[in-house]
């Protein structure tokens, strides 16, 4: 019998398992922990709206009532120090100690820092949580130069909200253009003109040796070649890492995440992992740490219905969505892989565009630009392995949506 | 309480929505079968035009960041949307479609 459920990380992940497990009719204990001394809010709004000053706050991911009429025992601010898988104990911050049934470790990941010069300068900033997120727009505004370390998603979004308060945006990117490993070249080069557009100045295949200050605080960004550029504030965006300290410190062993199978159960009976810190099976191959909103979301539902025995396996396709220079963009299965790209829509402006890779008469994955219906489609194409060809999906007059509908999962799988 | 034509029962097909502009907010008009039901066409989540979303059954996605809402209640069915949609009363004579706006007292 289950009667005592952990969660320990109050991010999307923890929040949605927690919701999953009153959905699914759970009435036993639930305690969620996280290290934030707020509760679950919306994370992508703080590179966008909240960056931007439009929204104060970054929405709750569901409204504080519902914790108190759900019944969960919410421990914002509370670190737990060390799991004990053996005898399915947590040790808390004040000493004492919590027993469970099932553990969910949903403690996401953190912002990769460099180890260079300067790096520890006031003013050298990473963007993850929501006091990263005040702490940036505090620095921002008209003049302000921002330099920001790696092009990648958060880096892009960050530059367009950054630029539209005024400041002077410069993105520093390692590789010869932005963007490549989430949304390839096409559509990393057209983002990258966008930016331009805006005022961004854009530097590729930079190699930076240090970050330069005066009193302390950040003033410059050098580079390998001896050019340096001048900064009031500094953002590395260059990815995340899944915080799997605590699984590590029990003794799990762990890669860029914590390895689970399609439930989310680790190598330790009892305990789960969901959301960027699980390294999770992927349904076309491969298992990684996906580091996507809907992902966790599915993670922590599959994960929730597991630990109540209830296991369906969900091996995961990449989801994601990003705004950037005011363009959304949503992307379905991941870029690199096998098969044969093509393009819908307006292929010369870039926008709307849908680009679609084909393997053996499916669509194996799927971007759009400003494309967001046709899009909504693709999904569906994607997860169901719908039977489609390349010359049906090369013909403009073709329309997606009608076809599905005609076709309903008359895929494989 | 006022019912205002809004379109023709065959403006809008089985299982797609029209976007509404002549009210003080844009609402979204869906077909669910033959059924006619209307809501507020901003999402509340993201600031996204529902009518843009994809309809499978009573039940719309948003095509942004794929919350979902039944257009017939307006309740959430999925995250990230939290708040649930306004709804309006839809009336169907002949082959016109009317809503009431004022009414908006259908929130569920």
């Amino acid at each position: 019998m289950i009667r005592n459920i952990a969660i320990v990380g109050f991010g999307l992940a923890g929040a949605s398992a927690a919701r999953s497990l009153r959905g699914q009719g759970y009435d036993g204990r639930i305690h969620l922990f996280g290290e934030e001394p707020v509760l679950a809010y919306d994370r992508p709004s703080l590179s966008k709206s909240v960056l931007a000053g439009v929204a104060a706050e970054p929405p709750p991911l569901l409204d504080a009532g519902w914790y108190t009429a759900a019944g969960v025992d919410v421990h914002s601010g509370e670190r737990v120090q060390q799991i004990n898988p053996a005898q399915r104990r947590l040790l808390l911050p004040s000493g004492a100690s919590l027993s469970y049934d099932r553990l969910l470790l949903a403690t996401g990941a953190r912002a990769r820092t460099l180890s260079l010069p300067g790096a520890t300068l006031d003013g050298v900033l990473t963007l993850r949580d929501q006091a990263d997120s005040s702490n940036l727009r505090g620095r921002l505004g008209p003049g302000v130069s921002l330099s920001i370390v790696g092009g990648g998603l958060i880096g892009c979004e960050v530059a367009t909200t950054a630029r539209k308060a005024g400041a002077e945006v410069r993105i520093l990117e390692s590789a010869d253009e932005l963007l490549l490993r989430v949304l390839g070249r096409r559509v990393g080069a057209w983002c990258r003109e966008r930016l331009e557009a805006l005022g961004v100045v854009v530097q590729r295949n930079t190699r930076i040796s240090a970050f330069e200050g005066k009193g302390g605080r950040v003033r410059a960004v050098a580079f390998a070649d001896g050019e340096r550029v001048t900064a009031d504030v500094v953002l590395v965006s260059i990815g995340a890492e899944p915080d799997t300290a605590l699984a590590q410190d029990a003794g799990l062993t762990c890669a860029r995440g914590v390895p689970v199978d399609a439930t989310g159960l680790s190598a330790c009976p009892d305990l789960f992992v969901a959301g960027d810190a699980a390294c999770w099976p992927l349904r076309d191959g491969g298992q990684r740490s996906l580091e996507t909103y809907l992902n966790s979301q599915a993670q922590a539902a599959t994960a929730a219905a597991a630990m109540l025995g209830r296991a369906e396996p969900s091996p995961q396709v990449p989801r994601a969505w990003t705004e950037i220079a005011g363009h959304r963009i949503q992307t379905i299965g991941d870029f690199d892989g096998p098969g044969d790209w093509l393009l819908r829509g307006d292929a010369e402006h870039g926008s709307p565009l849908l680009m679609l890779r084909v393997q053996s008469d499916a669509v194996a994955a799927a971007l759009s630009v400003d494309a967001t219906k046709d899009f909504a489609t693709v999904t569906r194409l994607v997860e169901a392995r719908t039977r489609v060809t390349l010359p049906e999906l090369r013909d403009p007059a073709f329309n997606l949506r009608d076809f599905l509908r005609a076709r309903p999962a008359a895929g494989a799988s | 309480m006022a019912f205002v034509r809004v379109c023709g029962r065959s403006d809008v097909a089985e299982g797609e929505a029209l976007k509404l502009e002549q009210f003080p907010i844009p609402l979204a008009l869906f077909n669910v079968d033959g059924e006619f039901f209307a809501t507020q066409d901003r999402c509340t989540h993201g600031e996204w035009s529902l009518s843009d979303g994809y309809l499978d059954g009573d039940v719309v996605e948003c095509s942004l960041h794929m919350g979902k809402f039944c257009v017939r209640t307006g309740k959430v069915r999925s995250a990230p949307a939290n708040g649930a949609l306004q709804t309006f009363a839809v009336r169907v004579e002949g082959d016109a479609v009317f809503v009431d706006f004022d009414a908006a007292a259908v929130t569920p």
